[in-house]
């Protein structure tokens, strides 16, 4: 059983019977890893909801799709709906929207505890203390009493994290989870969610435009465009020697948006040689 | 300070002491604090720091949208006063902005030429409208066509051009630009950084660049400084700053950006 | 493809084909009527519709089909001033608001809500006691009493446009406050103000009705719809029809108002949605 197992996924528009998605197929094997790259435009974030059958109404899917043993696109919505939080969790890009700006964060994470895990009073309480402090929440009494939009950009995405593992998923999807963040709590956020990936044995599904950072969190990538998975393999040949004219051109603006000029080109910090 | 002429040194603006606090739940929270520095002619300034009130709240004042609780902009050598009309005019015909997302910096209902047009309106500057926003458009890559549609017909990378249009159609010296390329996709990304190097270029641009990332700034700007928690914490030509941090928090940002590296985090 | 019949705006279309029916109506009225409004010759007195009198007749003998047509003019003049009179009020007062500065912005906040929250009909009561009992008071006090919710929906939206990246874009390249005002604030939210005038019509069809109801609105001649259910009162049990058809007027003409403000709003949003 693999953690993810698409197979010619398509995702239409019910009106037009457009594509959004024309025919995506991949594999993740629980504890790997799989890195998925794309534009606006791409499909990408209607992936992560297609995943986990969360389209609107306005679009259809079609295909297989296997979160776990479960067939996403042929289970009865009670089937679907316990793979939803506990076996799978999403971290979405910007947790300000994501985040209930009426309820406190000890609420907020309670929810899914005593939604997935019977979890309520002291237990519940407890456990939210250890969700804060695995994703590295110093000052969570605080915390818990406060309302989203106290709280840092950085902070927020920290807690919507500890929401996603708060049922200790085995599929974890990230859709541009460091995107709306700065470059420092960026790299904080990454190192964080490569370790709790990597302790719990979670799968993970990274979904970004960023080359770069999806280079540092995952060893598989696909490059998706207009719809399509235009190339995959692992990170370092799609990185060295990028088949697809695409990948290429991600590639290029991915180096020359980092690079700095003063630096000399062997030293660590600098921009990998070009390819 | 006040003595020297500031025009002999060659710096057209320069901001001395800027302070501003704003009071959030009752406590005042100093966004920034005793924050200097200055824009040599010809050459482009880098300001980075982490999000938050500080460079935004820099750049309002920088541009007068917002006004300091101490401190001054000079313009030219003298005060920046926004109640001066004359002064204000001039002032807006050199220095202009673009900002950070393209989504939103366009008025949803007006068409590309009105907005591009705007600017010369506000500053009557006198000139053919329809060949100017021809012009304009076409040095950002844009073919002048595009004029009478509407913003929300192009993609990220289009409207930030046609923001980037509208900054340069008073033909202004000074180009503030705050995060212009966060909003935008790693490849338009590029595309707009060699857009914004060509025009540097070009038109002989002195770019004020608000960032939190360092690696645009080095490709962008001679001079940068780092703001943490509203102060200053380094200034110095780019090149200092990188190989020479004298900043822990300066070297963490340095460190942060996101490289294409064999190596792990 | 066929065509989607959610994609078609259902609102719009009744709520146009029903504004535009009454409007046909009143117009007709200008130059032709069954009868004469005063005409009792007849005779026959509180008789139920039929081939003679379409609507039957009042208490007097006059018909009704014809106080029907005359009244869709009054209907249409108070759908179209009253919301003209808030607008022309409540605009400015809302944009002073939102552009004034806190302490204005809060006193005019408090004197909006006093306003919604006084009962309508008796500040048009008030109005009309005070100017004497006609059409023009009528329609002067219900657009009074209505400019402060227009005030309100000014302010709130002309807060949020000032609020957006492109009025500061604006401000930052040298445009001034009047004119972000007139070229960025007033476009951007017209399409909402337009959807408030539109229930500011509808609520003012039904107060005028009110008004007349209890005798503060057109004297006689004139023939408002709320007038011919005030006449129908004491005739209620005997004869329904001369309550119900004013009565199915005011419903249908409100009806399309709210419908066309429905409409309109499905308009602004879906292309707000397009904007991704």
């Amino acid at each position: 059983m693999n953690a993810v197992s698409v197979k010619n996924l398509r995702v239409l528009l019910r009106s037009s019977g457009k594509p959004i998605l024309d025919g995506i197929s991949f594999d993740i094997g629980i504890g790997d890893r799989l890195a998925l790259i794309g534009e606006s435009g791409s499909g990408k974030s209607m992936t992560a909801l297609s995943l986990l059958s969360l389209l609107p109404p306005s679009m259809k899917e079609e295909g297989i799709v296997h979160i776990g043993d479960t067939d996403m696109i042929t289970a009865a919505e009670r089937e679907r709906n316990t793979v939803r939080g506990s076996f799978a969790a999403i971290v979405y890009q910007e947790p300000l929207t994501a985040l209930d700006p009426l309820m406190t964060v000890g609420n907020q994470i309670a929810g899914p505890l005593k939604l997935h895990r019977r979890l309520t009073g002291t237990a519940a309480r407890t456990e939210v203390f250890r969700l804060l402090d695995m994703v590295k929440l110093s000052d969570s009494s605080r915390i818990v009493s406060s309302y989203p939009y106290e709280l840092s950009g950085g902070q927020r995405q920290r807690i919507a994290i500890a929401m996603a593992l708060a049922c200790s998923p085995r599929l974890l999807i990230a859709d541009e989870p460091t995107t709306a963040l700065d470059v420092t709590i960026q790299k904080d956020i990454l190192a964080l969610l490569d370790e709790l990936v990597r302790d719990s044995g979670m799968s993970l599904l990274f979904i970004t435009h960023d080359l770069a950072v999806a280079a540092k969190i995952s060893e598989r990538v696909a490059i998706m465009q207009k719809g399509k998975i235009v190339e995959s393999g692992s990170m370092d040949d799609v990185l060295s020697r990028p088949a697809h004219p695409y990948t290429r051109q991600l590639l290029d603006a991915a180096v020359k948006v980092s690079t700095v000029p003063f630096l000399p080109p062997d030293s660590p910090e600098t921009a990998r040689g070009s390819v | 300070m006040m003595q020297e002429n500031k025009s002999e040194r060659g710096t057209i603006l320069e901001a001395v002491h800027i302070s501003k606090a704003f009071r959030k739940h009752s406590e005042a929270v100093h966004a920034l604090r005793d924050v200097s520095f200055s824009l040599p002619d010809g050459q482009s300034l880098g300001i980075v720091g982490e999000s938050g009130a500080g460079k935004s709240t820099l750049l309002n004042i920088i541009l007068g949208l917002e006004h300091p609780d101490s401190g001054t902009v000079f313009y030219r050598g003298a005060p920046l006063d926004f109640h001066s009309r004359r002064q204000t005019a001039a002032f807006h015909r050199e220095v202009q902005a673009v900002f950070q997302d393209p989504k939103s910096s366009l008025d949803p209902r007006m068409r590309v030429e009105s907005i591009i047009e705007e600017p010369l309106r506000a500053l009557h500057i006198e000139c053919s409208y329809r060949q100017r926003v021809a012009a304009v458009l076409e040095s950002v890559g844009l073919d002048p066509g595009i004029a009478d549609r509407y913003p929300h017909e192009f993609s990220g990378g289009q409207r930030q051009r046609i923001a980037i249009a509208r900054a340069l159609a008073p033909r202004p010296g000074i180009l503030v630009a705050d995060e212009p390329l966060s909003a935008l996709d790693v490849s338009v990304r590029m595309q707009i950084l060699e857009l914004l190097k060509e025009l540097k270029r070009q038109l002989s641009l002195s770019i004020i660049l608000v960032s939190h990332d360092l690696a645009i700034v080095a490709q962008l700007c001679e001079r940068t400084i780092v703001i943490r928690s509203g102060t200053v914490v380094e200034s110095s030509p780019t090149r200092s700053i990188f190989m020479n941090p004298q900043n822990e928090y300066t070297q963490q940002l340095i460190s942060a950006i996101p490289h294409l590296s064999s190596a792990g985090i | 493809m066929k065509t989607d019949i959610r994609k078609i705006n259902i609102p719009l279309i009744a709520g146009t084909a029903l504004v535009l029916l009454t409007a046909a109506v009143a117009l007709v009225s200008c130059f032709w009527t069954p009868y004469a409004l005063d005409d009792t010759a007849g005779g026959l007195r509180l008789s139920a519709p039929g081939a003679l009198h379409w609507a039957g007749t009042d208490k007097l003998g006059r018909d009704l089909f014809s106080q029907l047509m005359v009244g869709a003019r009054y209907a249409i003049l108070v759908a179209v001033l009253s919301p003209l009179i808030s607008a022309v009020i409540g605009i400015p007062f809302g944009l002073i608001a939102a552009t004034g500065g806190k302490i204005l912005d809060e006193s005019l906040s408090y004197l909006f809500d006093a306003m919604i929250a006084f009962p309508a009909i008796l500040l048009a009561m008030l109005v009309v006691t005070v100017q004497g009992a006609s059409m023009s008071s009528a329609i002067l006090a219900i657009g009074f009493s209505s400019s402060a919710a227009v005030a309100r929906v000014t302010r709130v939206n002309a807060l949020h446009v000032l609020a957006t990246d492109y009025v500061r874009a604006a401000r930052a390249s040298g445009v001034s406050r009047p004119a972000v005002l007139f070229r960025h604030v007033l476009p951007n939210i017209s399409p909402m103000l337009f959807v408030q005038l539109t229930l500011v019509a509808s609520g003012a069809i039904l107060a005028e009705a009110s008004l007349s109801y209890l005798g503060l609105g057109s004297p006689p001649p004139q023939a408002s719809w709320g007038r011919m259910l005030m006449e129908a009162q004491s005739s209620v049990l005997t004869a329904p029809w001369g309550a119900v058809i004013p009565g199915c007027a005011i419903a249908v003409f409100v009806l399309g108002l709210n419908f066309l403000g429905d409409g309109i709003r499905e308009i602004i949003d879906p292309e707000e949605e397009m904007n991704e």
